[in-house]
């Protein structure tokens, strides 16, 4: 059957109300009859089906793809089982040894990453209240932000921002995320927009990351300059860190 | 927030769950059950990808039975046992035809299956292009409402409108989507 040329508004809502199951007991016995009757109603009622279901399974399918992300990422951040460790043990361990000393003379963390690893700890995001407000993209996109999904928070919250190209909560948890990411430059930008926008709640957290988005990148002047902006309690420890290098 | 990726459900919860889209049950169904699916394809010759896509294809038919009404939990772990078990015959089938694609039987049966395969997946696809193409308030008022459930009321407030904007925009997407599948899609019965 092709899909029917019109359906109006008062019908397509009946239709729509007998699919979704919303009809009273009897208004669905008589809508029944009706179908049994009509063969033009069956099939408007096949036709709004058809994109029921399509619309459910293209949604469901993406968030399919967002469970699997999701997955992934926290394989990644699990150690491998200890079965392997112990199979391995004796060997590892002497392995263990000779790395250390090959680690000391030549990968040890420069002072930089030593320094932002100490000191950096992610934003933990702010608390969600999906689905009963006026921001559920925004707070579907900081659940994905706090379960580590970063790539999707950026997808959603960079959409966000075409209608609100100057919010400085966009751009705090944009240069978060990215910085997550370690896509240093995009993170750089976002909070500098932030450090730059008078009043934001954000400014001092956004001087913070700044400071170590530059201990990261060397410019230890640049970092002191952030700091001092800055409120955080962390401040004047890596103020005297930053100093005694 | 992350905590309910430990939580353990009843059938009767991972039941609702897949019926009104639930994430966190969502979620935690996949967690569950993807590591078990993805160990077995990849001692079966299998690639990652390719567990993904079998696993992914297994969901959608337990979603779409549940939603139907066709599939019914006889047991505490059933709705568990039937998504590994759809995706373990996925796979093994097609291990199968590769294997013994020259045979006449089961070549048969192969196309049969890739024609309904590709039947289903063509419609997909055709919805896909319509629905990509509409305005992205159209998208998001369409997903809120049909995929997430959500409330008229909680919509309109969400884009700033009234209720009554929300229900005729509403209808104004849905025929815009009508428009764009009229002549491509045949109706379900």
């Amino acid at each position: 059957m092709n899909i029917p040329e019109s359906i109006s508004q008062e019908e397509f809502e009946k239709i729509e109300r007998y699919l979704l199951n919303s009809m009273g007991k009897a208004e669905q016995i008589a809508f029944e009859r009706e179908l049994e009757k009509d063969k033009d109603l069956t099939k408007k009622v096949g036709a709004v089906k058809t994109m029921l279901h399509g619309i459910e399974e293209i949604a469901f399918r993406e968030e399919l793809n967002d469970l699997h992300q999701e997955w992934v990422r926290k394989q990644g951040r699990q150690k491998k089982p200890p079965g392997i460790w112990l199979r391995y043990g004796i060997a590892a361990s002497v392995l263990l040894i000779g790395g250390f000393f090959c680690w000391w003379l030549w990968v040890r963390p420069d002072f930089n990453e030593q320094v932002f690893e100490a000191f950096y700890e992610a934003d933990p995001g702010l608390i969600t209240a999906m689905g009963s407000t006026a921001a559920y993209d925004f707070d579907r996109a900081m659940v994905d932000y706090k379960t580590g999904n970063y790539e999707a928070a950026i997808r959603r919250w960079e959409s966000l921002q075409d209608d609100k190209p100057g919010n400085d909560t966009l751009n705090y948890f944009l240069g978060a995320a990215y910085l997550e990411t370690k896509n240093l430059s995009f993170s750089r930008h976002h909070l500098q927009e932030v450090a730059e926008s008078d009043g934001s709640g954000f400014r001092s957290e956004a001087y913070w990351y700044l400071a170590l988005l530059d201990v990261l990148e060397r410019d230890y002047e640049n970092a002191l300059i952030h700091l001092e902006k800055s409120s955080h309690p962390g401040k004047d420890k890596l103020k005297k860190t930053l100093q005694e290098r | 927030m992350q905590q309910y990726t430990f939580q353990k459900f009843t059938q009767e919860e991972i039941l609702e769950g897949l019926r009104i889209n639930d994430s966190k049950i969502l979620a935690w169904l996949y967690q569950d059950q993807f590591p078990k699916l993805e160990k077995f394809v990849l001692a079966n010759n299998g690639e990652r990808q390719q567990a993904k896509d079998i696993f992914q294809e297994a969901f959608i038919v337990l979603w779409k039975n549940v939603k139907s009404g066709k599939f019914k939990p006889e047991n505490g772990t059933a709705i568990q046992g039937y998504l590994y078990q759809v995706a373990r015959h996925k796979w093994l089938d097609i291990l199968r035809s590769s294997r013994y694609k020259n045979t006449v039987t089961l070549d048969t049966f192969q196309e049969s299956q890739t024609d309904e395969h590709e039947d289903r997946e063509s419609r997909i696809i055709e919805m896909e292009t319509a629905f990509s193409a509409l305005g992205d308030n159209c998208k998001k008022l369409l997903t809120r409402f049909y995929y997430k459930k959500e409330s008229l009321s909680v919509i309109a407030a969400a884009f700033d409108w009234t209720e009554a904007t929300a229900r005729n925009n509403k209808y104004r997407c849905m025929q815009r989507l009508k428009e764009k599948i009229k002549g491509k899609l045949k109706i379900e019965d």
